[in-house]
Order: structure tokens, then sequence, then C-alpha cells
């Protein structure tokens, strides 16, 4: 690799550093690490697939690859919303695995420099645990956004969350 | 494997093709015990060529062996010898390969190919020399050189060894670089380097080449006196006797040439002189003169004092020439676009906007599309079938082994080795079938005097069949030895407490599958081949990852068979699709038994609410399908909808579905790993895509009957 190309790929990267893009879910604003989005699709064919948790909305078919397809409000725990031409799916791409999120809609890509993070308060309640920071933007920072931690979310934590869930159920 | 440059993975490629060629020849000699001529050029060939790619990559322990080797056969195919010993001749080329083939390994490995040859290359040389004394001839006359000079001569002298040195060969251009720029622009150096080496260090081409190539990249335009390196046989002694001269371009100053020259190894003596420019060199062909001589090579008639014409080394042997190979996940990206193309044709031809219009022209374009894609996909779909023939000869060498180390004697017969199957089934199927071969040999076959006492043929005899049924490949190894001991079997099992009835009651099949048990063996000593009782395992386990099964059976004092039933491909299954409201399932097809409308009076319930069936005096539990997956608007009246009769590993169980909707091909992909994480659903094996892009569950008969029947 060549000095320039070292150069061009830095820029790269930091093109995509602190970029976030942001989905509503309910009433709040989520945002992911740009780096992790593949691409946003509209809704497709979703085949269920039987004994899984139910926010665990079954695997669509991406050009040939088969994606499981996660719908954030029921992740969330919040009412199920039916889907419409304007639902959207956010295909992200974790270490090992491709997954689809359902979202309300989405909204930008922003910009949260690393100065405008602040921890979460640690709560107990199991589902601030894939929350790895909150992002103020707007002009005063009076905007909130949830930055999720993707590798909690759909990682060996997410089982765990959802053995809690069954044993409290 | 680790990550190489296209080069190193290309020479890794060939000399392993070349090595397995190397050694099929070499078993195929053995047993014919001849040599043939077409069969001498072909393992000259392909020595010749592993030697010269691998003094290229600088692998110089693998082409000192080939180059040793490479004598042998210069050997017989010049005089053709009468005395020869085929078993030792193929005993060296197997070591040889070995040796190679290990080497290779360590390359692919990324390691360094660090092994000596020389060893090997001594014990060749001495093996050469006898082989020469007993055929009567001088062991110190390198053929090699005598017909180097025979032919440098222009075969003047008929059998005559001229001493002649090779000087009037016509000089030819070796032209390395593609520069075309004068050769004396400013900024460059001009330099004469006449290279000796030490005497005895042999192979004296080879190392010219390397110096060549190392040089290679420091240089802008070279020239070498002699001009054929690898391709002339005489090349060696001319380089042994006059040295090697080098007339080179290059921005590179003396002292660093000198310093670079200096590194190359066996080096007697090293002339470096600095010429004012390319006029002075003593050899330097004109772009003009170049081109003229090429042209003059190529219509170089053969030379009368070979009778036979000399076969010059090609890349690849010419069988082979109708092969290329890719990469497999090149070929499933392949597979995964002519899929989407499939469905994509259909989005387009069956499309709302046209459904309802007369459209001839549309309809009968559309047609053609539909049968071209669907021969695509055929087409894509059988270029991962693979001929078994790879696989079953490298038993040969397993059969061969063995036997020389225990002093049995047996051959091995193949019968449908065309068959075809798909590439990852071959990666599978090697290491079962050579833990069964070695298991025939080394406890089925007999001692030949054994052998002889109880009547049978001395040699004995391993077959080793495939054959395509439904969709299935049959692999049958047949042996003719003393079978399976019953009692030994039975003690040895019963001291694992590996019964799981009364023993009374087993019968012989359930006997003689003990032996693939971890850590069953009934040999008392462990010996190099088996006794350990992990052979049978690696059988059992690998057969079963692929979905295939094993029975052995046994006639006392009449042989073993071992048979394997496999898939023909992990990939593409024929499977029914079956409806449950509005969810689709996908069975494969060769575990359902039998599908019908159920009546009501077959219908048995027990004191819980389980439902059988009463099937031609058999009872079957059922599953209703729709219920098990939870699908809301599933059929529940049994007469109504179908009710599939599954077998898998023996057991039987009813699934009950809404309706057939027919058989298809299907690709079989598996299940995301998150889902696969999430999900803790018995039964799903996989899912597919349907010909309308939907996807389907494939439902894993096996899983299913596992998790129901206790």
């Amino acid at each position: 690799m060549t000095e320039d190309e070292k150069a061009l790929l830095a820029i790269t990267e930091d093109t995509q550093k602190d970029k976030y893009l942001t989905f509503a879910v309910g009433d709040e604003m989520y945002g992911i690490d740009i780096k992790a989005v593949i691409e946003i699709i509209g809704i497709l064919p979703i085949t269920s697939i039987p004994e899984t948790p139910e926010y665990l909305r079954g695997i669509i078919n991406l050009r040939g690859k088969i994606i499981p397809i996660v719908d954030m409000r029921l992740r969330f725990q919040k009412e199920f919303l039916p889907y419409h031409d304007r639902t959207c799916v956010i295909v992200v791409d974790m270490i090992d695995i491709m997954v689809g999120v359902i979202v309300d809609s989405v909204a930008e890509v922003l910009t949260i420099p690393e100065g405008s993070v602040v921890l979460p308060p640690k709560l107990k309640a199991a589902h601030n645990r894939c929350i790895s920071g909150i992002g103020k933007s707007g002009e005063n920072g009076e905007k909130a956004t949830m930055l999720l931690d993707w590798q909690k979310l759909f990682s060996e934590e997410d089982t765990e969350i959802m053995a809690d869930m069954m044993a409290d159920n | 494997m680790a990550e190489h440059e296209p080069m190193l993975d290309m020479f890794i490629f060939e000399t392993r093709q070349f090595l397995e060629q190397l050694e099929q020849l070499a078993l195929k000699s053995e047993q014919t015990q001849s040599f043939d001529p077409d069969d001498v050029n072909e393992f000259f060939r392909g020595l010749h060529t592993i030697k010269g790619s691998a003094a290229m990559m600088m692998v110089s322990n693998v082409s000192m062996v080939a180059h040793s080797v490479e004598d042998v056969f210069f050997y017989i195919r010049e005089r053709k010898p009468q005395n020869i010993d085929c078993s030792a001749v193929t005993d060296l080329v197997l070591s040889a390969v070995d040796f190679m083939g290990g080497e290779i390994e360590k390359i692919d490995a990324g390691e360094k190919a660090d092994a000596s040859s020389d060893e090997f290359c001594e014990s060749t040389r001495s093996f050469l020399r006898a082989f020469k004394e007993a055929n009567g001839d001088d062991p110190d006359v390198d053929l090699r050189k005598v017909n180097g000079q025979k032919k440098a001569a222009g075969g003047a002298a008929g059998g005559a060894v001229a001493p002649e040195p090779a000087k009037e060969s016509k000089p030819q251009q070796y032209f390395i670089p593609a520069a075309t720029k004068p050769a004396d622009s400013p900024g460059e150096n001009v330099f004469f380097a006449h290279l000796r080496f030490e005497p005895d260090c042999g192979m004296e081409e080879v190392r010219a080449f390397g110096v060549l190539n190392a040089l290679k990249d420091k240089v802008i335009e070279v020239h070498h006196l002699p001009d054929k390196i690898l391709e002339d046989d005489a090349s060696a002694d001319k380089i042994q006797q006059d040295g090697f001269k080098l007339w080179f371009t290059t921005k590179l100053d003396e002292a660093d040439i000198k310093k670079h020259l200096d590194t190359t190894i066996f080096l007697d003596s090293l002339e470096l002189r600095k010429l004012k420019d390319v006029s002075e060199c003593e050899y330097w062909p004109s772009l003009v003169q170049q081109a003229v001589q090429t042209a003059e090579s190529s219509s170089e008639p053969i030379t009368p004092a070979k009778p036979e014409p000399k076969p010059r080394p090609k890349p690849l042997k010419h069988d082979q020439q109708q092969l290329i190979s890719v990469a497999v996940d090149k070929l499933d990206r392949l597979m995964d676009l002519v899929g989407e193309l499939v469905i994509a044709e259909a989005m387009v031809t069956h499309n709302p906007d046209v459904a309802n219009q007369e459209l001839e022209n549309f309809q009968k374009a559309s047609r053609q599309l539909h049968k071209v894609a669907n021969e695509l996909q055929d087409s894509v779909m059988e270029l991962r079938m693979v001929p078994l023939e790879a696989t079953f000869m490298k038993m040969n060498r397993i059969v061969r082994d063995m036997t020389k180390r225990l002093n049995k004697k047996a051959k091995l017969v193949l019968i449908g080795e065309d068959t075809e199957v798909d590439k990852n089934i071959i990666e599978h199927i090697g290491d079962p079938l050579m833990h069964i071969i070695r298991n025939s040999i080394d406890h089925g076959i007999e001692m030949p005097d054994v052998r002889v006492g109880s009547g049978k043929d001395e040699t004995g005899t391993v077959t080793l069949s495939a054959a395509n049924a439904s969709g299935e490949v049959l692999i049958k190894i047949t042996d003719d030895g003393a079978g399976l001991d019953r009692e030994k079997i039975l003690n040895k099992a019963r001291a694992n407490k590996l019964f799981t009835k009364p023993e009374e009651e087993l019968t012989d099949k359930e006997i003689y599958s003990f032996i693939f048990h971890a850590g069953f063996s009934t040999n008392e000593k462990v010996t190099e081949f088996s006794g350990r009782g992990v052979g049978m395992d690696v059988v059992t386990s690998n057969i079963k990852a692929m979905g295939g099964t094993v029975v052995v059976d046994s006639t006392p004092g009449q042989g073993t068979v071992t048979t394997l039933k496999i898939p023909l491909t992990l990939a593409i299954i024929e499977c029914m699709s079956i409806a449950v409201g509005s969810a689709r399932y996908t069975v494969p097809i060769n575990s359902i038994r039998q599908s019908f409308r159920p009546a009501l009076d077959q219908i048995v319930h027990d004191p819980d609410h389980g439902e059988m069936i009463m099937v031609r005096g058999e009872i079957f539990p059922v599953v209703r399908l729709g219920a098990l997956y939870k699908v809301p608007d599933a059929e529940t009246e049994l007469e109504n909808g179908i009710l599939l009769l599954v077998e898998a590993d023996g057991r039987v169980i009813g699934l009950f579905a809404d309706r057939l909707l027919g058989v298809q091909d299907i690709v079989v992909k598996p299940v995301p790993k998150y889902i696969q994480r999430m999900s803790n659903s018995c039964g799903i094996a996989g899912c597919t895509i349907l010909g309308d892009g939907s996807i389907s569950l494939i439902l894993d008969a096996g899983d299913m009957a596992k998790t129901l029947l206790s």
C-alpha cells in the first residue's frame, strides 16, 4: 500500500467517524454507528420462524441472502404497529451476523463528536444494557439520541435478556 | 489456508496436481511392472515442471529432489534398461512425492520449506548408480551431458561421444523484462558478469536460473549465455564448463550488483566488469535480431540425433487443458445470483401489470427467457459436481503402503469411479474411505499363507464401488477377507458396556455396528495403522455430518461389506413442499415414506390426547405441524389435510399438513446464526428460497423424531 492510499483510507475512516444513523422507535430517537449499516430497505415478505421470541419476526430473502428480521418496537417492549409501505428495515452487519431491524422511521445521519456523548445512568433494567451512550445534538445539545451498542444488542446479552424475559413470564 | 500472492497460489496448486499425477503414474507402473514410454515422458514432464517452477519460486529443496528423480527417469527414457525394479522406482517416486508434498504443505501454511533434500538426493544418486550398474552401464557417465553434447554437435557423430564443447549452438535471445527503450540511456550502467559455480554443486542450470530471477527486478535489460537455461538439457554442462555469462543494463552501481551476485550459493568465482555501452557486449541481440531468431527457433526442426521428439514441458498436462479451477465461493456466489435471476424472471413475467393482458409477443419472449434461465440454473448446479475418481485413486496408495508394511497381498478394484458427487461431499469422503480400507486390509485380509490354506486366492481383493441410487450415492467397500469376528466384538462390547438391550436380542448387524463406537478396537496392540479405535468413529461422524449412513455386514470367512449411503450433494436436495396454513415447509423427499389422506378410523387416541395412526398394522405418532409451530390458520380436521409418513434413523412419524404443493430441487441454506441462537424450535434443518422468492423452512424428520420420541 502506498502512502497515498493509506492517507486516502484514513480519510474514509474519518468521514465515518462519530457518524450515526438515527431512527425513531416510538417517541425516542436511537442512533447506530454508520459503519455497521449496510443499507435501508422497504419491508419484504417475512417468513416467521416458530418458537422464537416475538420480536424476532422471522427471515427475509434479501437478494439471495437470508437475513433475520428484528422488530425494534417489540424488542424494546412497545406495542406492535402493523407494517406499511413506508416501514423501514435497516440492514446492519455485525462481525458474524447480518440483521435487519424494523424501525418506525429513519431520520438522518448525525455527527455526534465523542465529547457530546454521555454515559447512560446505570439502571438495573435489563434493556438499558444495550445503550452505549447518549448523544447530545442540536444547537444547545438538547436533542438526546440513544446510541445503541449493536454488539450487545445481538450477542450473548440478547439470549440472557430472552432468558430473563422467559423467567419473568 | 494462508493468504498468498497469486503466483505462489498457482505454484502450490499446480505442484500438487503434478504430485498427484506422479503418484498415480508410479502406482500404475508398479501394477503393470513396466514403464510405458508415454508414462515415462509423463513422469519426466511432471518432474521437470516441478523442478522449474520450484526453482523459480526459490524452493530449492523441492527442485533438488525433483531434479534427482528426474535423473532416474532420464536414464530410463534414454537407455530403456531391461533390468528394472518397478517397485523400487515406485518407492523412490512415492517418497519423493511425499517429501515434496510435505514441503508444499509447509509453504501453503505460510512456513518455510526447510527440510533438507541432501539425504534424499544422495540416496537417489546411489540408487541410480546401482541401477545403471545392474544394466551394464557405466555409472559415472552422465547421460544428460552425453546427450546434450550429441545434440549440440548436430548429430554429426552417431553414437560416439563428441567431447566438443557446445559453443556452436546458435545464440538465441532470452529477453526478460519488457524494456524497449535504448539500452544506453543516461543513468544506466552496462555490466558484464561471469559467474562460475563450484564444480560439484550440481543443477547448474537451475542455479543460473535462480541468479537470473533474482536479478530480474534490478536490471533493465539482460541477456545471457547460454541463452536457453531450463529449456536445454545441455545448458547445465555448458554452465559448468564456461560459466554463466550475463550482460545487463541497470540503474544500480557496481558495488550493489557485486554485493548482490556475491550472495549466490555455490559461487566459485565472480567476474564483474563495467562496460561503456551495449556495443561492447559480446552478446547483445538487437530487437530485430531477436524477432528473427524467435521466428527461426519456432520453425527449428527436431535434431536428427534424437529419434524421439522431446516433449517440451508444458504448464499443464495435455488432458487437463480443458479444466480450470475456480474458488468454490465464487461458484456459490454464481449459484446465488442465478437463483436471484430465476426469481427476477418470475417477477417480470408474472408481473401484475402484464398479467391480464393479451400480449402474444411478450408471452413468447418470456417463455424463451424462462427456458434459458432454467437451463442456466441446471448447469450452474452441475458445476459443483466432481467425479469420485481422484478420491478413489488415492486409496491405491493406501492399499499399496499397507500391504507392503504388513506383508499381505491385496489389490484394489475400483468400480463406478466416474460417479459424480458434489465438491463438498468429496472433501468429506476421503478420510472415512481411508479408514475403512485400512481396516479391511489390517483386519480383513489374511496373511497370504492363511489365505492359501483356506482355499482363497493368495492376493486379497478390496473392491471400492460407487453407484447412483435415487438421489444418493452408494459407496461399497467389499473385501474377501476373514470377515468380522462376532465373538470378539461381543466380548469387547460387553467389556465396554455398549449393550442397549439384552445380548440375545442383538442382531448380527447390530453387533457389527459396535465397531463404529469411539474407542472401540478389537486389536490388543496399538499398531501404526489401527488399534486406537479412532478410525471407525471418524467414519461414522463424518458420514453422519453429511446426512449419510454407514452399514456394515459380514460373512465369516467370506469377507466384509461396508456400505456408505451419502447424499449426492449437501447443497441441493429434492424436496416436497407442503403448506400449513399460510406457512410453507419443505421435507426432503428421501425421508418421506408415503403421503396419504388419513381416514378417521385409522386414528387412535391415547389417554393424554396424543394422536397415533394405524397404517397396515403399524402404529405411528402423529405430529400436527400447525400446532407444533403455532400456525394460526392451519387445517385442524384430519380428513381434510394430508399425512406424510417420514422416516429417519429407523423411526417413523406422521406429519400432518394442509396440502402438498409439489416436488422441487432446492438449494439448502443454513438458518442465520442469530436465529439458530435465538430459536429453540425443533426439527428445522435449514431454509431455502422458493421459485417465487419466498422462504421455506426445511424440516428435519430425524431431529423431530428424536425430540418427540423418547
